[in-house]
């Protein structure tokens, strides 16, 4: 589609403010299930998303035929003055630059110059490595590539041609053995270089042999401990236990969380740091745009235990009298924007992973993310395995682990931050109900050195 | 002549066999957040997925346009893709036995956007009378979905459906988790006020927090906290995972596995917002009864498990997952409409004998759980109950348990409501189960 199309279109409406974007996406996936082929796609689709600010109140929606974005536009405009009339707040956005750019991803070996063929070759070369050692009894991997090219107008005047370029290879390796079942997931890539897929085959036989090898373990033993976060681990939890409360619509309209939550509050320890960065562009949450136009930036969410900014669209900006941030994304057309983090990550400490280990008499060294959820203040995550801390020392390897606790106090419990920060390649967050429904966004990234946490809540038997 | 059926022609001298899913989806949601409007989101979409199968391998492809210039592009995509294709056995759906079902209300396209509102604005009110401070969050949605099913083997179908629903959730004072109620119908209709009245109650006992001994006790998992349940069942019964070998379930078609109390069905053909008449790969759905008082009488296939366990599929090819289902998944063997039979005893009978129990309503983190073995663990969010009574919320808890060990002993309520997979749910009781609190 003609990019200015959608800029003449937009500057013509005669409301306070609306922007459109228009997308032409094309998913890639190969899923091998055990040995066989199970899916091999090409999905090619396209649709725009329209958003109108007017007279106070907003309207979004979705079109997928162009001819619908006309009387689209006018019954979002209507939404938007109904709305406004009896709502006491007024909807306002945060001033952001005009912009006119165009933004095309150069990777090393672009996944779009690589043959079906090849790709399902490289995946299939990885999957057997799994299979092949003893004792696997099946798997479930993929190849997932998604490219978009987007195009972004605002009656303002802005105009952005975009791409979003993300490809991974990962999946789920299955062992079973006298009834117990254990399962590890895999994932390489995150970013737009087909490159970092290739030559690791090594990952995918260790992670076969630790799901072995977990079948000899014995389940966590519910209680609470002092836990070692390896930094994929710390990673998830600093993305669900703070992350989303950093997402100021989340909390836009809890007072209670508000209150909370206010700049200059402290949070945490002297030793915390926690940034947003989408400008790291080789991990899962890179881009330069965001969804509403406005240019990607490094946002200081922590320093020093103390809450210094936090995630915004132009409208939470407007609201809170807070700076912009670019943080608003939607995964597709289908979706309003809402705020997303993009990588978000615990800075480097001084402590070394030796320090902590000897410093627990009885805990846990929890390993691998395993995913989380988050609800308010409350969060819950789950990890692949863990070894048992006793004296001081490592000891024998655990598995079933799931942990949950309370943000604010649980974060004062971060007590020692590791010197050796890593980006997880794996993305991946589901947030839902703010604006619509589940939007699960693979273009999310979280890193972490190893951390050490007090009193941590692990589920199981006594 | 239908678009689905127009695809098919355009396509099917190309290929051995070809199918087209069609989906045509209008919704309209508005959303209050602290009593205010916050949101109104329409969405008008289109998407199709095809299916095509040569020399013995298929290809998949999804697109939303049928202008001759992306059929095209459809077609070439198909062609490429099929040459590094699926190994495929079973051929697409022959059977057109499709039986009827009522789940379209007409007059959901002229519920207005302003209704909507009235109606959210009615929730808060009411809930306003009764608990002035209360924080409300309200969404209401309209919705219509078509679904349009041909094959190269001279199959058509379709089916329209509507849904109108409301959500209504309370925040506990300084929290962000709280109390919520769920409604839904095939066209607008009002909030009951028992529900209303519900909530308020189930808010004002939350107000007090309770954090349980560690230990072993009984666990009720209400209509909308069996979704973990219900899930963790599905990985079991389902012909693929038992193919595969990992479901906890194979080889035991005919035994006792939970107690006698537990019967579950699959019932798409009801008239109601969880019905279908045909799965996504346009096999006829039918009633059928999965777990007969405890024992598990069958498995719930799609096309490829029902060949290659050479028996019938069962209309459960759905393009379903907890995560990543949706027009562009493959079908896999999922329920329906999961319908767990209700029991004999009413709810309060069943609580007022617990001398120190949780009532689950969610579980966080659920997803985390190694539920391909049955296992359920998670965060409780719920209720803590006391001699009989419930006393308040249960603050910092979790819950670890195994279906397939520890629901053998178990009461269900007389009580059901709707569920998140299933349109009639009763409460279930579980006698024994792990807690880790204080």
């Amino acid at each position: 589609m003609d990019s200015k199309f959608f800029l003449e279109f937009v500057t013509s409406l005669p409301y306070d403010y609306s922007d459109v974007r228009y997308e032409e996406n094309r998913t890639v996936q190969i899923v091998y299930s055990g040995k066989s082929l199970k899916k091999i796609a090409e999905n090619n689709t396209s649709g725009g998303h329209i958003r109108v600010y007017h007279k106070g109140g907003k309207g979004v929606g979705s079109f997928t035929d162009i001819k619908k974005m006309y009387p689209l536009t006018k019954e979002l405009a209507e939404t938007a003055e109904a709305s406004a009339k009896d709502s006491k707040k007024k909807i306002k956005l945060a001033p952001a630059p005009v912009v006119k750019c165009e933004v095309i991803l150069k990777p090393p070996i672009h996944p779009l110059s690589v043959s079906l063929k090849e790709k399902k070759e490289l995946l299939e070369e990885y999957n057997n490595t799994a299979l092949s050692v003893n004792g696997v009894k099946t798997t479930e991997m993929y190849y997932y590539e998604f490219y978009s090219k987007r195009i972004f107008a605002n009656s303002e005047g802005t105009l952005i041609e975009y791409e979003l370029l993300i490809v991974n290879i990962g999946g789920t390796i299955i062992a079973i053995k006298d009834g117990i079942t254990q399962s590890m997931r895999v994932t390489i890539g995150g970013n737009d270089n087909y490159g970092k897929l290739l030559n690791r085959w090594d990952i995918f036989q260790k992670k076969a042999e630790k799901a072995v090898e977990l079948l000899s373990a014995d389940p966590a033993k519910g209680g609470t401990y002092t836990v070692i976060l390896d930094p994929s681990e710390a990673g998830v939890f600093i993305h669900e236990a703070f992350g989303h409360l950093s997402e100021a619509d989340i909390i836009q309209n809890n007072p209670a969380f508000r209150e909370k939550l206010k700049i200059g509050t402290k949070i945490g320890n002297d030793i915390l740091n926690v940034s947003d960065d989408p400008t790291i562009m080789d991990v899962p949450g890179g881009y330069v745009f965001d969804d509403e136009g406005v240019l990607g930036q490094k946002t200081r969410l922590i320093t020093n235990g103390i809450l210094t900014g936090r995630m915004h669209s132009r409208e939470t900006a407007a609201d809170y009298n807070e700076p912009i941030t670019g943080n608003m994304r939607a995964v597709d057309y289908k979706f309003t924007p809402i705020i997303r983090m993009s990588n978000i990550f615990i800075e480097n400490g001084t402590s070394t992973f030796e320090d902590m280990v000897s410093s627990i008499d009885d805990g846990y060294y929890i390993v691998g993310a395993k995913g989380g959820q988050t609800s308010g203040d409350r969060f819950t995550f789950g990890a692949e395995y863990g070894y048992r801390i006793k004296n001081g020392q490592l000891k024998e390897l655990i598995r079933d682990i799931n942990m949950s606790g309370e943000l604010f106090s649980t974060l004062k419990n971060v007590k020692m931050i590791g010197n050796d920060l890593a980006f997880s390649e794996v993305g991946g967050c589901g947030k839902g109900g703010v604006g619509g429904g589940m939007q699960l966004n693979r273009k999310s990234g979280k890193g972490s050195p190893h951390i050490l946490i007090e009193n941590v809540t692990i589920g199981g038997k006594q | 002549m239908k678009k689905a059926e127009r695809i098919i022609d355009f396509l099917k001298p190309h290929f051995d066999e070809v199918e087209v899913l069609y989906q045509e989806g209008e919704e309209y949601t508005i959303g209050f957040e602290n009593s205010q409007f916050s949101y109104g989101t329409g969405n008008d979409t289109t998407a199709y997925a095809i299916r095509a199968i040569k020399n013995g391998k298929m290809a998949f492809t999804v697109s939303n346009s049928t202008n001759k210039k992306n059929l095209k592009k459809v077609l070439e995509t198909l062609k490429e893709l099929v040459e590094t294709g699926t190994p495929v056995e079973f051929s697409f759906n022959k059977n057109s036995n499709y039986e009827e079902v009522k789940h379209y209300a007409p007059s959901i396209k002229k519920t207005t956007s302003s209704q909507m509102y009235e109606e959210g604005m009615y929730i808060i009110n009411k809930i306003k009378e009764k608990q002035p401070d209360a924080t409300i969050n309200v969404t209401v949605s309209k919705g219509v979905n078509i679904l349009h099913y041909a094959n190269s083997n001279g199959i058509y179908v379709s089916d329209k459906g509507s849904a109108f629903s409301t959500t209504a959730y309370l925040l506990y004072p300084g929290m962000g988790m709280g109390v919520g109620t769920w409604s839904s119908s095939l066209k607008k209709f009002r909030i009951s006020s028992r529900k209303l009245n519900n909530i308020v109650k189930d808010y004002r006992i939350g107000l007090n927090g309770f954090t349980p001994q560690s230990g072993k006790m009984p666990v009720i998992f209400t209509p909308r906290g069996l979704f973990a349940v219900v899930i963790t069942l599905i990985e079991g019964i389902s012909a693929e995972n038992v193919i595969r070998g990992i479901s906890p379930l194979k080889d035991k078609i005919g035994e006792r596995i939970f107690s006698e109390k537990f019967t579950v069905k699959d019932m798409p053909i009801e008239n109601t917002t969880h019905a279908r008449r045909f799965d996504d790969e346009g096999v006829p759905c039918f009633n059928k009864v999965i777990i007969e008082r405890g024992t598990l009488k069958m498995f719930i296939n799609d096309l490829k498990t029902a060949h290659q366990l050479n028996t019938d599929p069962t209309g459960n090819g759905f393009k379903r997952a907890m995560f990543g289902g949706g027009i562009e998944a493959m079908p896999h063997p999922y329920m329906a409409n999961c319908v767990i039979e209700k029991g004999n005893i009413t709810i309060n009978e069943i609580i007022k004998d617990i001398k120190e129990g949780i009532i689950v309503e969610h579980l966080m983190g659920f997803h985390s759980s190694n539920y391909l073995a049955g296992e359920i663990t998670g965060q409780i969010s719920g209720f803590y109950i006391k001699d009989g009574k419930v006393k308040g919320r249960v603050d910092g808890a979790m819950i670890s348990m195994n279906i397939y060990q520890d629901m053998k002993n178990i009461e269900v309520s007389s009580e059901t409501d709707i569920g998140y997979l299933g349109s009639s749910m009763p409460y279930i009781m579980v006698k024994d189960v792990n807690i880790t609190g204080r």
